[in-house]
């Protein structure tokens, strides 16, 4: 059949090879080029020890942490850490689509859709660099609170937590939620 | 029916779309390497060491199969290289539907992320079609090597 079509299987590889050459090439030049070999993306957890204090100027929440814990990129929250942050009225900010939020949400999370980031950012204009934010999405098989909490770390949150659980286990465990259905 | 597919203005017209598709692919994913790389690493279909080279390579080869289907060079082979993409794509759109997975798909590098989803499954389904009918019927009208033999 294949050859009924008089396909040039040569030109084929040849096109599929100076592609390959082109990009391998071209990615060897390029400052910002990418390792051939990716690295394991670390999820780092929160410590158990983690607590919410008023900060200096006592508007804030923030969160202390060990002294030892020295990192300030995003750190993955479990659901009891997330509802006890939650009790802290930490902003929880929800990463899903705007139609997923207006149907129900975590009570009192802020929408931040990570696909249309920039046309809903200006909400983080009312919330000074220093709060502590709880990004949060479906659940452990979606990526989106990872990926909003990387883009809110760059934005100058120094204080993101993933919850991983997310949105599933929150309403598994019947903790309070704000619905329209 | 066979007449209306063969139709050279109505091949010529896929060729163009297809090619454009592609092209466009490509160069959003070559500009940024690592936000592809990231979508690639989401779908947890690739062994992780497999994923960056995939990431450096698979958009030059979409740039120069989409420019070459555009000028009309080689299309049958470079139709042929575009649909085995939009395969393995579709397969991994769905794999990725059955596992639930909430992700970006990638498709367009990250800019304009969308998510995937049953809407690019079915645009992908579309661009395959397109791709078949190239294989099949080739799309000489206009072409760099049908004008420099002229």
């Amino acid at each position: 059949m294949l050859a009924k079509l008089e396909i040039d299987f040569k030109s084929v590889f040849f096109i599929l090879l100076v592609g390959s050459a082109l990009g391998l090439l071209i990615n060897y030049l390029n400052p910002n080029g990418l390792p051939w070999i990716k690295e394991e993306r670390k999820i780092i957890w929160a410590n158990d020890s983690l607590n919410v204090t008023k900060d200096k100027t006592g508007d804030n929440l923030s969160t202390s942490k060990n002294e030892n814990d020295s990192s300030r990129e995003p750190v993955a929250i479990t659901l009891k850490q997330a509802y006890k942050l939650y009790n802290e009225k930490v902003v929880f900010v929800d990463a899903r689509d705007f139609v997923e939020y207006e149907i129900s949400h975590i009570k009192g999370a802020i929408s931040l859709p990570y696909y249309d980031f920039d046309k809903y950012k200006s909400i983080l204009d009312t919330i000074p660099l220093q709060t502590p934010l709880v990004a949060y999405c479906d659940g452990k098989e979606c990526d989106l609170s990872i990926l909003l909490s990387d883009k809110l770390y760059e934005a100058g949150y120094g204080e993101v937590y993933i919850f991983f659980g997310g949105w599933m286990d929150w309403q598994d465990k019947n903790y309070p939620v704000d619905s329209n259905e | 029916m066979k007449n209306l597919l063969s139709n050279k203005y109505l091949l010529l017209l896929l060729r163009i779309l297809l090619a454009f598709v592609f092209i466009y692919a490509g160069i959003e994913k070559i500009a940024d390497p690592s936000g592809f790389s990231d979508s690639l690493d989401n779908y947890r279909i690739l062994p992780l060491f497999s994923v960056n080279i995939f990431a450096i390579i698979l958009p030059w080869i979409e740039l120069i199969a989409g420019l070459f289907l555009l000028f009309g060079i080689k299309v049958k082979e470079n139709s042929l290289i575009i649909s085995f993409c939009l395969c393995v794509f579709i397969i991994a759109i769905t794999i990725s539907l059955f596992r639930g997975l909430n992700i970006d798909c990638g498709c367009f590098g990250t800019v304009n992320g969308s998510k995937v989803g049953v809407y690019k499954l079915i645009e992908d389904f579309v661009l395959l079609l397109m791709g078949v009918l190239l294989i099949n019927f080739d799309s000489k009208f206009l072409s760099l090597k049908n004008q420099t033999e002229n």
